[in-house]
């Protein structure tokens, strides 16, 4: 359409001129000034509607061009928009998979420790060092399993109770900022967690008190 | 049948478990003590023992600072059945993580066996059981 506002311009241009050499070559039409200031006009006229039509194409392709800016803008925000639900999806994705992989941790933990428990013991017979050994590595496995709990919100809630006091009676002090942080991380609505693991860290120190006076 | 107060997740009992049931015992899980009442008054005339975890849930019939936010919740659960008319003669095994002297002079002073899991094979329990004259729900007959 700009391409004809264009050639329309310059065809009426080209047509003033072509009346102003006409009637300046044709001798039988003489021109006076009225007529010089009118066919003058005309030429004006058309060098102005030429301008005029020059800016027009310019509008109307800047405001294409905006049009063309403002969808570009839509579809880039609505691929923003898709692309937050998509890496949504996959964190949810990823935290249940690492909330399946704590839960199968806790789960061979348990095994082992059964394991050791039921046969290793049995294996020691008499002998009070194996057992002892044993028995330390037992200890050691819970603790491990009772870490667990330190990761925020990958274990189900009952699970991660459960494990939290364990760790009252198998932690040592090096557990007490973890359990702090776990205070810090919890919202506002989970007093319960907050309340256990502050019973947690004061039973471990409790403990230790009690080691340090003995 | 045993009643067994312990909210453990099943990994983690299923020595003890499946010893008991391949024994003959049926066993009921309780895993807080609302659960364990509800079960009491459901199964009492069938329970014959009662295994009991210290570290517990409080659930919504123990007070939590009286066992201190759940550190000692078997601990009160067992005074009640004690001091219940309709639960005292139920025989208790105290069988948990805890290795305190003052929980074992206590388990003691009650007569109340105490079993650390940390120590007790699914085997020891089984004795226990039978030191206390608990009988198996049904008989096993070995080939």
């Amino acid at each position: 359409m700009k391409i004809n506002y264009l050639i329309f311009s310059i065809f009426a241009f080209i047509l003033s001129i072509i009346a102003i050499i006409i009637s300046s070559t044709n001798n039988q039409i003489s021109i006076n000034f009225s007529d010089f200031f009118s066919i003058s006009g005309t030429i004006i006229t058309s060098i102005g509607f030429l301008i005029g039509t020059y800016f027009v194409i310019i509008a109307v392709s800047v405001y294409s061009q905006l049009r063309d800016i403002e969808k570009l803008k839509d579809s880039v925000e609505k691929m923003h928009n898709n692309s937050e639900i998509f890496f949504d999806n996959i964190q949810k994705e990823g935290n249940y998979i690492l909330s399946a992989m704590m839960i199968n941790m806790d789960d061979f933990l348990s095994y082992q420790i059964n394991i050791y428990r039921e046969t290793v013991a049995g294996l020691a017979g008499s002998d009070e060092k194996k057992k002892d050994d044993n028995r330390k590595r037992v200890n050691k496995l819970i603790k491990i399993r009772a870490r667990l709990a330190f990761r925020k919100s990958l274990l189900d809630r009952d699970r991660r109770l459960n494990l939290l006091r364990e760790l009252s009676n198998v932690g040592d002090l090096s557990d007490i900022e973890n359990l702090k942080e776990i205070i810090k991380w919890e919202g506002e609505e989970d007093q319960e967690i907050k309340e256990l693991v502050a019973m947690v860290i004061r039973k471990i120190q409790e403990k230790y008190r009690i080691e340090m006076v003995q | 049948m045993i009643l067994w107060v312990d909210d453990d997740t099943i990994p983690s009992l299923r020595a003890y478990y499946d010893e008991l049931i391949d024994a003959g015992y049926h066993v009921e899980i309780a895993r807080d003590p609302d659960e364990m009442w509800d079960k009491l008054a459901e199964y009492l005339d069938k329970v014959n023992c009662i295994i009991m975890d210290i570290l517990l849930p409080t659930g919504n019939s123990v007070d939590r600072e009286e066992a201190d936010m759940g550190y000692s919740t078997g601990l009160v659960l067992l005074q009640h059945l004690k001091n219940d008319e309709k639960f005292k003669d139920i025989p208790l095994i105290i069988l948990t993580i805890l290795n305190e002297s003052k929980i074992k002079a206590w388990a003691k002073k009650n007569n109340i066996p105490f079993c650390n899991k940390q120590e007790t094979t699914s085997l020891d329990l089984l004795k226990k059981l039978k030191e206390l004259k608990i009988p198996p729900d049904r008989v096993i007959h070995e080939n």
